[in-house]
């Protein structure tokens, strides 16, 4: 067949314009409206293409569906069947499908392509995952729509079939049990800085999709000997069973979010006494990280604060495992660039022993600690909106100002004293603020 | 007439599609899906059952557009007036249906329900007029621009959006009424040349 006539015979060409326009309308109608693109510098691509693909599976399942039942109920409207087995069964279907597996890869294309533009960033191999899974499943799903097209008039199935897989993959996110969203063919989530699906939450709905695919291929493929009939239809059945019961057993177990592998951002590390950990991307913030923690950690150990320093220290943003103990795990890139790395090192030092202190006197040990690491003016601003919701807000505040401006006359030793002190105190049960 | 009955597979096909809504209604109920949207980004409620009327339409559509072209167009009985009393006769079993839902379980969208079939039956006989047998896109393009920009948030639905309104909307029963007498009238008058075909 002609190139220009294989493509004008087939309704994928019509629903292209619309299926393609619901694609722009809905990046910039829906998707930049709810996406938070974070730190412009990380620049990893799989996470925004998952963002992008989030609300686009059901769309082009419907898609590839509706049009797969279509064009089986054309061939067989043509009298396709009848003729002389000129041509091989599968050709025919490649032949018949080619144009709708087009047409959904250019569905995710765009979506892909125009979130990629708009961030600025380069695809990545490790990228085109759920891309590459998409369409595997809107494959699937054009062979589950022809094989039903087969059998039933095109009319009543096109329509009633883009309609249930539009709905049950969007809604199976929104239901319990929760294997259902991750064989949907909807990666159920955005992937994090450094994350990647991980083989069996992008195998299990292909296996779910394939097998319902491949079973009913099966069933409705005409064989000529009993026998093989027979056969046929078993191999069909069991194929359906299988793929379902596999895709079950793999994903039984998950939580609400599909497993996902960490670890998969470049990571530059700077210092040997006490290293730093950020993502390549953001390497350039490391000298003044590093400066800001070495600083803060001995201006409070100066002023007397038992400091534990960290083994290592590492964005949060490439944390992988298990946290070992001595190590700290802070958001820093997101803390360079608020300038607060100072304010989150105090944070982290100043523990106390117990898990909820006196709210006053622990406000008051935090401040001189800020203080202590020059950061207080940062501390009071957090305090300040934090303490906006209660109704004596003003009032603790100007209580704590006074009373750590009162310590800081002390000598040093003193103050280190009554560091130590104040840090049992507001745990001690019944006693209220004070200590200073 | 009994012939006609045949060719419009009235019994195979319509009964089964009625059935089909039927359960799908009381099936349904009230149950609604978070679904993409794109005025308001973030997703939006969409009921269920705004899918039930689609297998009746869809039976409608196949129905119709099963004629035995040759002694129809040369026939002396009036067969698109036994088609118009066709359409009405499934239009007013899916109201019925929906109102006998609706005494028996209470639920509120039953009959809402009958009046989408009505609705879409209207959209979809102005439509095939025109271009044949792709018409059926119509219904499932109409409940795909509900889904995707019918709802401004708040619970509100735009005006032409027909299908979630309530049942005692008046407005939307008026459209469904003017739908479905513009279809009919446009039914009765305009013939395609086209040849039809028998899928």
């Amino acid at each position: 067949m002609r190139f220009r006539t294989w493509l004008r015979a087939s309704a994928a060409l019509w629903l292209a314009p619309l299926a393609l326009a619901l694609i722009v309308l809905y990046f910039y109608g829906g998707h930049l409206a709810d996406y938070r693109p974070g730190d412009p510098r990380l620049g990893y691509a799989p996470r925004t293409v998952s963002a992008v693909l989030l609300s686009v599976y059901p769309l082009i399942y419907a898609t590839a569906v509706a049009l797969g039942a279509w064009e089986s109920g054309r061939l067989r409207r043509d009298g396709v069947w009848a003729l002389g087995p000129a041509r091989s069964r599968a050709g025919l279907i490649a032949q018949a499908l080619a144009p709708v597996w087009l047409l959904a890869g250019l569905m995710i294309g765009l979506a892909i392509g125009l979130a990629l533009v708009h961030e600025g960033q380069a695809p990545t191999v490790a990228s085109l995952v759920l891309p590459g899974m998409a369409w595997a499943l809107a494959i699937a799903h054009s062979l589950i729509g022809f094989a039903a097209g087969l059998v039933l008039p095109r009319i009543v199935v096109a329509p009633v079939l883009a309609l249930a897989v539009f709905y049950a993959v969007a809604a199976a996110w929104s239901y319990e049990p929760f294997w259902l969203r991750h064989i949907s063919g909807q990666y159920p989530g955005e992937l994090g800085f450094g994350q990647l699906p991980t083989a069996a939450s992008v195998g299990a709905p292909v296996l779910f999709a394939g097998a319902i695919a491949l079973g009913l291929t099966l069933l409705t493929t005409p064989v000529w000997r009993p026998v093989w009939r027979v056969g046929c239809a078993v191999a069909g059945c069991l194929a359906m069973l299988g793929g379902t019961v596999g895709a079950y057993a793999m994903v039984r177990d998950w939580g609400h979010s599909p497993s996902a592998s960490t670890g998969h951002a470049q990571v530059r590390c700077a210092g040997d006494e006490l290293p730093v950990c950020v993502p390549a991307a953001t390497a350039g913030d490391l000298p003044a990280v590093r400066a800001d923690i070495g600083e803060t950690l001995r201006l409070l150990t100066d002023a007397g604060v038992p400091v534990e320093p960290p083994a290592r220290v590492e964005d949060r943003l490439i944390a992988e495992g298990e946290r070992p103990p001595d190590t700290w795990r802070l958001p820093l890139t997101s803390l360079h660039s608020a300038d607060t790395t100072q304010l989150a090192v105090v944070d982290t030092v100043v523990v106390f022993p117990c898990a909820e202190p006196d709210g006053t006197t622990a406000r008051t040990v935090m401040l001189w600690a800020a203080g202590v690491a020059g950061v207080a003016d940062d501390y009071l601003q957090r305090q300040r909106e934090e303490l906006l919701v209660y109704q004596d807000g003003a009032q603790i505040l100007d209580e704590i100002v006074e009373q750590a401006v009162a310590v800081t006359e002390l000598s040093p030793a003193e103050q280190a004293d009554w560091y130590r002190n104040t840090l049992a105190a507001a745990c001690a049960p019944g006693e209220s603020a004070g200590g200073a | 007439m009994r012939w006609w009955l045949r060719a419009r597979r009235a019994l195979s096909v319509l009964l089964v599609a009625l059935g089909v809504f039927t359960a799908a209604v009381m099936v349904l109920g009230d149950a609604t899906v978070e679904l993409p949207s794109l005025l308001s980004g973030s997703a939006n409620p969409v009921l269920f059952v705004l899918m039930a009327p689609i297998p009746v339409v869809a039976a409608l559509e196949l129905s119709l557009g099963s004629r035995l072209v040759e002694a129809e167009e040369t026939a002396t009985r009036r067969v698109r007036a036994l088609d118009s009393g066709l359409v009405i006769g499934v239009c007013a079993t899916a109201l019925a249906v929906g109102g006998a839902i609706h005494l028996l379980t209470g639920n509120e969208h039953a009959v809402a329900s009958g009046r989408n079939v009505v609705f879409l039956t209207g959209l979809l006989l102005c439509v095939r007029v025109f271009v044949g047998q792709p018409a059926i896109a119509a219904p499932v393009l109409w409940v795909f621009a509900v889904i995707f920009v019918g709802y401004s948030g708040g619970g509100h639905w735009a005006f032409w959006t027909v299908l979630p309104k309530p049942s005692g909307d008046a407005p939307a029963a008026l459209a469904a009424m003017l739908a479905l007498t513009i279809g009919l009238l446009l039914h009765g008058t305009v013939r395609r040349t086209v040849a039809p075909s028998i899928t």
